[in-house]
């Protein structure tokens, strides 16, 4: 073949060989290539700095509240800031990234034709979003963690709430975001217009509509992690058991309408 | 030698039936729209191991039937098979499909060793990484290997392309333009790479809209113009039909009238006026330009005319083809 391709810029590049991604290794996989793909873009550091927003906005809190101050502020820390507001936005940022990446860099097609059944793509790529989405949250539910601890709540219990909550969230979100990037061109804005309209703002007006607002349940399972009594604005009228369980059954079933759609979808 | 010109209405199909050898690739009465617009309308044909040509000019339809043969999109009527596979629906044609698609298609994060290896492993190759390494040599990207493809030029992430549609391998390959974008020593490369991918045995079905590139590498060159099949054939036969039309030439020199009433006289042209954009000398109209090209020397001497200038007008692929579109309508009727 030709040798226009090569002399650029010289010798440099054999020295990087090797240095990352084995033979057939972790980047090679389904996960590990969207995984990668999702989080060596510059926009998810600039996403991080959401939640690292909300750890500074913990940091005052600390210095400047006393204990009993702080039993209100640490509702609306982890339930309106970390799951009401936080992990929405970074899991739609992410979950129609997933596949709007793709689409944008002309690689969707690619994805298409993978000798291997389409929803191991879906789950793949849900699953990076997800990752990806709880790993940039982490600073904040760290935030809320010292937070909640600091009230004089139990340790185990504020962790465990918020880690499930953040999850539990995020993984409803990413896998509902990731359906709606394969149903329309510019999910992400489709996606914005549902967090704020709907996730912020309608289903917090009557008690019947938070029955179908995701916040809502991650709301009602980060209430583990928030003193006892405080009546968060907008929680699920269920249980945590049941909240926890609604969460997972938004992932599993936006992952199946996914994979129908990217089984049926054309990429043009 | 010998060149169809298809009617409107599937007389293409012929050709699947002709096919002696077992088509690997098979479009049936394939019509595809996208709301109002047809892309295309009707379409049907085969194709066996070789290097095939799809030729037509922007917007005819060419990416319309690579996508529908890559499985991109489905067909809204007819059938498309590769390997006796529904490309859209059944994942394992890919095993044996690769495909250079229209646009860009690769991942600007990832080195290109990276993505070649990552399609390899999701496609079944037992060695990824020792299957990029080798296919981004051959394409001529082994000292590039394992740069990030960002910063790629255009003509290096082409090759990328290229290697993401070769390193498992595949029995048929599906080129979009793929020499759009290289220089003039690239295409040269490229066209004989794809030439010897013809050779080696695979089926490949190269889209352009220059047939020039085409002849050096198709034994056998598809003409969609409009959504609609409108010729196939051997290259050089395909080539008569594109340079053997009607046309109009501007002729300028002294004693052009005296040429043009002698062309005039042999039968050569229809017509002669004068040229009215006030350049000056004459506009004549050949039924065939093949014939003006050969009686115009002889009788400029015998008239002793000059020719400071032999244009022709309106030469473009547009205009070439939509003679082709009003021969296949002729010969469907």
């Amino acid at each position: 073949m030709s040798a226009t391709t090569g002399g650029t810029t010289g010798g440099t590049t054999a020295g990087t060989r090797g240095s990352r991604g084995g033979p057939g290794g972790f980047s090679t996989t389904l996960f590990g290539f969207s995984l990668r793909g999702l989080l060596v873009r510059g926009r998810t550091a600039a996403l991080a700095l959401l939640p690292l927003a909300v750890a500074a906005v913990a940091v005052v809190v600390l210095a400047a509240t006393s204990v009993p101050g702080r039993y209100g502020l640490q509702t609306t820390l982890a339930g309106d800031l970390l799951v009401g507001l936080v992990v929405p936005i970074v899991a739609l940022v992410l979950g129609t990234g997933a596949f709007g990446d793709e689409r944008e860099s002309g690689t969707l097609p690619l994805l298409r034709a993978l000798v291997r059944p389409r929803w191991h793509v879906v789950v793949a790529r849900t699953a990076a979003a997800w990752v990806s989405a709880v790993v940039v949250c982490l600073p904040a539910v760290v935030a809320c963690a010292v937070v909640g601890t600091s009230i004089n709540l139990p340790a185990g219990e504020v962790v465990a709430g918020l880690l499930l909550a953040t999850a539990l969230t995020a993984a409803a979100y990413c896998a509902l975001f990731v359906l709606l990037s394969l149903l329309a061109r510019h999910g992400l804005l489709a996606g914005l217009a549902y967090v704020v309209l709907w996730e912020t703002f309608l289903a917090g007006l009557a008690p019947a509509l938070r029955g179908l607002s995701i916040g809502s349940y991650g709301r009602r399972v980060v209430t583990l992690a928030t003193p006892g009594d405080v009546p968060l604005g907008t929680v699920a009228a269920t249980g945590v058991t049941t909240s926890v369980l609604v969460l997972a059954g938004v992932a599993v079933v936006a992952v199946a309408l996914s994979s129908w759609r990217l089984q049926r979808m054309d990429v043009v | 030698m010998s060149a169809t010109v298809s009617g409107p209405v599937g007389a293409a199909a012929g050709a699947v039936a002709g096919a002696a050898e077992r088509a690997v690739v098979e479009v049936d009465g394939v019509s595809r729209w996208f709301g109002d617009t047809v892309a295309l309308s009707d379409v049907s044909f085969a194709l066996g191991p070789g290097v095939t040509g799809l030729l037509g000019h922007n917007g005819a339809g060419k990416s319309t039937v690579l996508s529908l043969l890559a499985g991109s999109v489905r067909p809204s009527q007819g059938r498309v098979r590769v390997l006796g596979g529904d490309p859209h629906a059944e994942v394992g044609v890919h095993r044996a499909l690769g495909v250079v698609p229209d646009g860009e298609g690769t991942w600007s994060h990832a080195t290109a060793h990276a993505q070649v290896a990552f399609l390899a492993r999701q496609r079944g190759v037992r060695d990824a990484s020792a299957a990029a390494s080798a296919v981004l040599d051959r394409v001529g990207l082994g000292a590039a290997a394992h740069r990030r493809v960002g910063g790629f030029s255009k003509g290096m992430r082409q090759r990328v392309r290229l290697a993401q549609a070769l390193v498992h391998d595949p029995q048929v390959l599906l080129l979009d333009e793929p020499f759009n974008g290289l220089d003039p020593a690239q295409r040269r490369a490229d066209v004989d790479l794809v030439a010897s991918l013809g050779e080696e045995g695979r089926t490949v079905l190269v889209s352009s809209h220059v047939l020039a590139e085409v002849e050096r590498m198709a034994r056998r060159v598809l003409v969609v113009v409009n959504g609609r099949l409108v010729a196939e054939g051997e290259p050089a036969a395909i080539r008569d039909l594109l340079v053997d039309r009607p046309r109009t030439v501007h002729l300028d020199g002294p004693r052009v009238l005296e040429l043009a009433g002698l062309l005039l006289a042999e039968g050569v042209v229809e017509s002669v006026q004068r040229d009215a954009t006030g350049r000056g000398g004459v506009l004549v109209q050949a039924p065939r330009a093949t014939a003006l090209a050969e009686a115009v020397p002889a009788l400029a001497r015998r008239v002793g005319a000059t020719l400071r200038r032999v244009e022709p007008v309106g030469e473009d692929l547009e205009s070439t083809f939509a003679h082709l579109v009003r021969r296949a309508r002729g010969a469907g009727r």
